[in-house]
């Protein structure tokens, strides 16, 4: 117990005296209090402590737009951003020489000599890195926190899954580095390989999303074609029905409601449906083949995914546990803009659309855009969070069988 | 009814091969006693960096047999009472002296209380003291090197490997660090040194070990060591000619029997180490008027006997070799045949 928190003291001492986490602390307490200028009155939101005013509807002192907002703005951006990415940049770089100079020459043998165990020593050493991280990130969070509790009166405890979520996300790169380091003691390729890692990792993450979401347009395309189709060949038969009695009436009513112009145009408006089922089922079949195909490819990229580390639907988890989803209200009004100017065929300057969708389109993208947002949030964070840290113990395991029989 | 204290170190045929084939220990067998200096020697790649490390298991052995302490090599919880000081040894910058001494005093597991007690004495033992509260970055090389000895006895421990302890340090701090080590050995420790400064070790040093290629050429007490190779060197003064020289030589060399005497200027030296068998040339000098201007049993230095040790494995490599060669070179004949 005493070897492991001098350890873990040791690797507080190290960190501190590293300017990159000065530097990195300072950008948070920036971030903090460029945030903490954002509020909201009965009039709308006021910028800088009320320097500025922007007149609004919706972003109001206790509305529900005012929190999405503050909360949107945090888990969107300040967390997706600059934690998930600027500070953990930072702290990858501020951590990749830990291990490495742990095991040169001179400090290694010294520190091996004592009566610890190389297990323990690895780990203790590894779980000191993660410091860094979980240290910039509760100071952040602690600040969102008093933030969002004085701007919307509500004490947001969510906020706080950001620490192990992070820290998650950063431990699920730093094995890597871990492992390079035991391997190489070199700074640099530590460094280096673990932001390839992290590269490659975005690579088939957005692979598989770009497939997720065309495959599933796709499958919405189909569906919403093949309703089409039903809706339409319900109206043929209704309006066969309709053509049958017009040429053959029976009784005075469908005498006088069947006059030439009428059958003729139950007969262009029939036809006319029929060339658009066919259309459709063009359409259906066509979604349909590519859906299957890029069902196939997201099938073998997701079987791909489900060994490696998701630090992307790890940073989603925030959403879920701050209770807030921006980038739907944002869809959300997206989507209606699109459909009230594809609507009235007009934007709001008076300009006319020239190649806008159509309202078809538009409603389809957005069957689509929902039907992946319930997919990846239907995914079970055990699962995410389960399946990459089981990535992270096998390579920390490697790195540690390595560490352990090595001869220094 | 007597009880036989349990040596320090007591190992046999520790062997440890490389990856890639390089044998570094070909069978070491190693005594230390408690309470000694033992000084190990060595040429560049004899192995004593790989032996020390196997014994702090910071190097795996491909084969050791014998205990450290009371404990079997290799045994962790025996380095609890180990005290080491690495050759190079780097501290972490950002401490300062007296955070490093704590540091890797608590990883061998010493308590907050005794860390804090025994912190102050060594500082003020290797002279470190104002420099206690600075970041080692700023501490020359000489100052690391002490509070390197300082860290390798905060957990008074029973023994101590030293790896290069002079390394660096000025002659006044290697004064010193030969006090420190000789005050070690008075509070019962053993002190283990690795050195290439065989002066040094030889001003310290109760028994030493000479190890060549892998394997102890020699081990023992300096007395041990260079018994059989003393002599006494009787000087007279330089009037005398060269004829009262080899009437001298000729009358002791009959006296002394099968001793053998050798001249060299206006020196005479006797190989023996007993004071009676330099009496006759004492009296063949007398005897011839020349005047004795000095007499002294001289024994080799620990250098000369690292370089004769070197030089004698050396030479019995090589014949090795020879002799191989020239059997393959016979089975070459043969085969030819």
């Amino acid at each position: 117990m005493t070897a492991t928190v001098a350890l873990l003291l040791d690797s507080v001492r190290l960190l501190m005296a590293r300017k990159l986490f000065v530097i990195t602390l300072g950008i948070s307490a920036l971030l903090v209090l460029i945030y903490s200028m954002i509020g909201f009155d009965e009039n709308g939101l006021s910028l800088a402590w009320g320097l500025f005013h922007i007149e609004s509807d919706i972003w109001v002192k206790d509305s529900p737009g005012a929190r999405t907002m503050l909360l949107g703005i945090f888990s969107t951006f300040i967390a997706s951003i600059w934690l998930a990415w600027g500070a953990t940049i930072l702290g990858l770089i501020s951590t990749a020489t830990i291990l490495p100079d742990f095991l040169s020459a001179g400090s290694i043998d010294l520190v091996l000599s004592k009566p610890i165990s190389r297990v323990q020593l690895f780990l203790v050493k590894y779980a000191g890195a993660l410091f860094f991280m979980i240290a910039q990130i509760s100071l952040f969070c602690v600040g969102v926190f008093f933030v969002l509790g004085l701007r919307l009166g509500e004490w947001n405890f969510g906020v706080f899954a950001a620490i192990p979520l992070i820290t998650a996300l950063f431990s699920f790169i730093y094995c890597i580095s871990a492992l390079v380091a035991v391997l190489t003691r070199s700074s640099i390729a530590a460094l280096l390989f673990a932001l390839l890692f992290w590269f490659g990792l975005w690579i088939v993450q957005s692979t598989e999303q770009v497939l997720n979401a065309i495959a599933t347009q796709q499958q919405v395309t189909a569906e919403r074609s093949e309703a089409r189709i039903e809706s339409l060949e319900a109206a043929i038969v209704r309006r066969q029905e309709a053509l049958e009695k017009a040429e053959n009436p029976e009784s005075l009513v469908e005498t006088i409601a069947s006059n030439p112009r009428r059958i003729e145009s139950l007969k262009n408006q029939i036809e006319a449906d029929r060339t658009r089922i066919v259309r459709l089922e063009q359409e259906a079949a066509s979604a349909q083949n590519l859906g299957a195909a890029l069902d196939r490819w997201h099938g073998a990229i997701n079987g791909v995914l489900l060994v490696l580390p998701k630090t992307q639907q790890t940073l989603q988890l925030l959403d879920r546990a701050m209770d807030v989803d921006l980038q739907s209200e944002i869809e959300n009004s997206m989507f209606n803009a699109q459909l009230e100017v594809a609507e009235t065929g007009e934007f709001e300057d008076g300009a006319q659309t020239r190649m806008m969708p159509t309202v078809e389109q538009i409603e389809t993208e957005r069957a689509a855009a929902e039907r992946i947002r319930d997919d990846y949030q239907s995914r079970s964070a055990f699962v995410t969070i389960g399946s990459s840290l089981a990535f992270e113990v096998v390579i920390l395991g490697i790195a540690c069988f390595i560490f352990v029989r090595r001869d220094f | 009814m007597t009880t036989v204290q349990a040596q320090a170190i007591d190992i046999r045929q520790v062997r440890k091969t490389f990856r890639g084939g390089v044998e570094a220990l070909k069978g070491v067998d190693l005594t230390v006693s408690p309470g000694e200096i033992f000084g190990l020697l060595g040429p560049n790649g004899a192995g004593k960096s790989t032996l020390v490390k196997i014994l702090l298991t910071i190097v795996k052995p491909s084969h050791a047999e014998g205990r450290l302490l009371d404990g079997a090599v290799g045994d962790k919880r025996v380095l609890r009472r180990v005290g080491y000081l690495p050759e190079h040894l780097r501290f972490p910058d950002y401490l300062t002296g007296r955070q490093a001494l704590d540091y890797f005093a608590a990883l061998a597991g010493m308590d907050r209380s005794a860390r804090r007690r025994r912190s102050p004495e060594l500082l003020d033992l290797v002279g470190m003291s104002e420099w206690a509260g600075q970041r080692i970055a700023k501490y020359s090389k000489g100052m690391r090197q002490r509070l390197g000895v300082a860290q390798s006895l905060m957990n008074e421990p029973d023994l101590v490997f030293l790896d290069e302890p002079t390394d660096g340090v000025d002659p006044v701090g290697r004064r010193d660090i030969r006090r420190i080590l000789e005050h070690a050995r008075d509070e019962g420790r053993t002190v283990f040194i690795n050195s290439h400064l065989l002066g040094e070790l030889e001003m310290v040093c109760d028994r030493v070990a000479i190890l060549v290629q892998g394997s102890v050429a020699r081990q023992g007490t300096m007395d041990a060591l260079t018994s059989g190779q003393r002599a006494f060197v009787i000087r007279v003064a330089q009037e005398t000619t060269q004829e009262q020289i080899s009437a001298i030589a000729q009358a002791a060399a009959r006296s002394v029997g099968s001793i053998p005497l050798e001249t060299s200027g206006s020196e005479f030296r006797l190989e023996s180490e007993n004071p009676a068998g330099a009496q006759p040339v004492i009296d063949a000098i007398r005897k011839s008027g020349a005047t004795i201007i000095g007499m002294q049993l001289r024994k080799p230095s620990l250098e000369e006997l690292f370089l004769q040790t070197v030089g004698d494995t050396a030479d019995a490599a090589g014949a090795r070799i020879g002799k191989s060669r020239s059997k393959r070179g016979d089975g070459k004949q043969r085969s030819a045949k």
